[in-house]
């Protein structure tokens, strides 16, 4: 007879075991591909608005209007023709407007034509269309028939968009509830039980800020007076405000995790041993710890005390690549509400982070240490390897980025130097077949120089980025060996000098992380990006105007970009001498300490 | 036996895997196994432990079966979690205390 398996329920501590842990790939990969293929096919099913040829009346003084709601990109289209009754004045305005229409006070509109009988008209736009009202009006004194056909197609909108990511995150909800039952987790157990309010209060927050960009942009318009100069693209500016705060909200928000009675010091410092032994990157600065979730994701844990315990707090933040590309899409204002999914998903993983993974953590404070010494030299080895890690790490990745940086550098200045060498050679050949000697001249040219510059590149980075590379790997297993309690083989160094020689690495570490600075001050790395970018547009827009034989315009644009170009010089030299200095006194510091280490050893092996 | 030359200056990696092989173990080691342990050659093997010896950091038993085992005394136990001690709060950014 086959006997019944029993299964022991595991309680939160059970969900420490184990190595770091990654985010549900699949998840992932549906989201993106509902986001690919389901936001257009909501747009033109859903949204879109097509009203075959038909004629309509139209009483006197009243009004018929159509509605599209695209809230991204789309175009419409529409014809009409009056065919008997008096004139109707054709009206096109933002939702803000109708309203005010509709109740009889002062309006603006967008277009505005007429349709007279036996005249007709047709009209097309395309582009960002917000929420949009076509309104016949007739104000004449007998009834209008006119014939209308419309065809109005959204093809990206963000109310599909919005929609998908709440369905992801509610399915991100559920998908965690089921993992929990899967895993046989005790439910009665309190840290169990703790996980859920956390998620939900997340997903609340998630579904408030979703909706709060419309919100804004609805006050916006309902706030702004109708002759106002922007008209109806003030419902659109006021979107992306609506936008922008709601992710500096996502950035500013600090949750409640949970209430312990450990003093605020030791319970950070055996959380960030806990998380480090779990090998998560953790970075300490003041009374706030930094815990690396991935490349772009970071939460940031503070304390808060109280007179009946300590209030552990959790924020959303971002690595500095993280930041970067969020700050890149923002600055591309279109790419503003890809912007604010990533940030609203930096939140909702924050969340479930902090639930699952620090609120065990917590659990077991303190550290329980064996009797003796042994337990805080392991803990110390532990620190020393983990922040080993961290540094190496920190300093591949930047010297990693450094190097692509460097290669679309040249990539873009090889296309440029095709561009005009090819502008050039078509300028200077008067043969008949110019046009593919220049092509071939400029292809070839940028190619070369894009070859060269590379292969000179490659050379000089790739064995520094290698070096780094095995440097987070030496440390990363001597982390991994040092946390299971496994000792190194027998030809393997110790952890002491794997610490040893990590901290006489260091300075190559902070000069790599050093040169790929941009990341540490976005502010200078943006003013630069945007001045040379600015440049570059500017000379180009000259190159162009001379072309075309208008030399006053041709001549501003230069002027202008010889200015932005100075600027940015201006401004690279203020950041590098910045950063150098930086590094100097990083230094500085770092060989201080090295010769009183020195000294203090010394004085140890001699016995004093 | 020839007596081992003594040192001037003791390399400090070597007397730290020496100390951090012994303070891994439980039981005191067997000197060959301690030597191919710390991956050093026998004659340097012979010089440290005969230094660490005099300063009181490691210490020789003879156990039952007649082989000389060396184990980690407090001192020397004290001594490696000082040196993890300030190599790590050097590297935390604090001078060693």
């Amino acid at each position: 007879m086959e006997g019944r398996t029993r299964i022991r329920l595991k309680g939160a501590s059970d969900l420490l075991n184990g190595w770091p842990e990654k985010t549900s790939r699949a998840l992932m990969v549906i989201v993106v591909v509902a986001l690919l293929l389901g936001v257009p096919a909501l747009s033109m099913t859903v949204l879109s608005v097509h009203l075959n040829r038909q004629t309509i009346t139209i009483e006197p003084g009243s009004y018929r209007s159509i509605h599209f709601g695209f809230y991204g990109f789309g175009e419409i289209q529409y014809s009409t023709s009056g065919i008997s009754g008096t004139d109707v004045h054709e009206i096109q305005m933002d939702r803000i407007n109708f309203y005010r229409f509709v109740a009889g006070q002062p309006y603006q509109y967008t277009s505005y034509g007429s349709v007279g009988i036996g005249g007709s008209g047709t009209s097309s736009e395309a582009g960002l269309i917000w929420d949009e009202y076509l309104v016949l009006v007739n104000d004449g004194p007998g009834a209008a028939a006119v014939e209308i056909e419309v065809d109005g197609r959204a093809f990206i909108s963000m109310l599909p968009t919005a929609a998908i990511l709440l369905a992801a995150s509610a399915a991100g909800y559920w998908m965690g509830r089921q993992a929990d039952k899967n895993a046989h987790l005790d439910m009665t157990d309190p840290l169990v039980m703790a996980r859920w309010p956390v998620r939900k209060k997340a997903l609340k927050t998630v579904t408030v800020l979703s909706l709060l960009p419309i919100g804004i942009m609805l006050g916006i318009a309902a706030v702004t007076p109708p002759n106002a100069p922007m008209g109806s693209a003030g419902e659109i500016y006021g979107f992306f405000i609506g936008l922008f705060v709601s992710i500096l909200i996502c950035f500013r928000l600090r949750f409640k995790l949970t209430k312990d009675q450990a003093a605020p010091a030791p319970l950070l410092a055996n959380l960030a041993y806990r998380l480090r032994v779990s090998g998560y990157r953790v970075s300490e600065e003041g009374k706030r710890l930094t815990v690396q979730m991935s490349s772009t994701s970071a939460v940031q844990i503070t304390t808060r005390q109280e007179s009946d315990g300590t209030w552990v707090l959790y924020k959303t933040s971002a690595t500095p690549s993280g930041f970067s590309i969020i700050i890149v899409l923002f600055f591309t204002f279109l790419g503003l509400p890809l912007a604010f999914a990533l940030s609203i998903f930096m939140l909702y993983r924050t969340s479930a982070f902090a639930s699952t993974r620090i609120l065990p953590r917590l659990s077991q404070l303190p550290i329980p240490q064996a009797p003796g010494i042994k337990a805080d030299t392991r803990m110390m080895i532990v620190e020393g390897l983990s922040e080993g890690r961290r540094l190496s790490s920190e300093a591949y990745e930047s010297a990693r980025s450094n190097y692509q940086d460097s290669v679309i550098i040249i990539a873009v200045i090889g296309m440029v130097l095709s561009v005009i060498l090819g502008v050039l050679a078509f300028s200077q050949i008067g043969s008949g077949d110019r046009g593919s000697i220049a092509l071939a001249v400029g292809i070839l040219s940028g190619a070369a120089f894009f070859a060269i510059c590379w292969y000179l590149l490659a050379a000089r980075a790739r064995p520094q980025i290698a070096e780094l590379k095995a440097w987070a790997a030496k440390l990363d297993a001597a982390l991994s060996r040092e946390v299971a309690g496994q000792k190194p083989p027998d030809n393997d160094p110790s952890s002491f000098e794997m610490i040893a020689n990590s901290f006489i690495e260091m300075p190559k570490w902070l000069k790599a992380r050093r040169r790929a600075g941009g990341f540490r001050q976005p502010f200078f790395w943006l003013l630069i990006f945007f001045l040379s970018y600015g440049a570059f547009e500017a000379g180009f827009m000259g190159l162009s105007f001379w072309v075309e034989n208008q030399q006053t315009l041709g001549a501003v644009a230069i002027t202008i970009c010889a200015v932005l170009a100075l600027l940015t010089a201006f401004f690279y030299r203020i950041w590098k001498r910045r950063l150098d200095q930086e590094l100097e006194n990083t230094l500085s510091e770092w060989n201080e300490r090295y010769k009183v280490l020195n000294s203090e050893i010394e004085r140890l092996l001699a016995g004093e | 036996m020839v007596t081992p030359q003594p040192m001037d200056r003791p390399d400090l990696y070597i007397v730290a895997r020496i100390l951090e092989r012994l303070w891994r173990e439980e039981q005191p080691m067997l000197k060959t196994r301690l030597q191919t342990a710390s991956n050093i050659n026998y004659d340097v093997f012979r010089r440290y432990t005969s230094w660490m010896i005099d300063k009181g950091l490691i210490a020789v038993e003879t156990s039952n079966d007649g082989h000389e085992r060396l184990r980690l005394t407090p001192k020397g136990d004290e001594a490696y979690k000082k040196l993890v001690q300030w190599i790590n709060e050097v590297i935390h950014k604090k001078m060693p205390s």
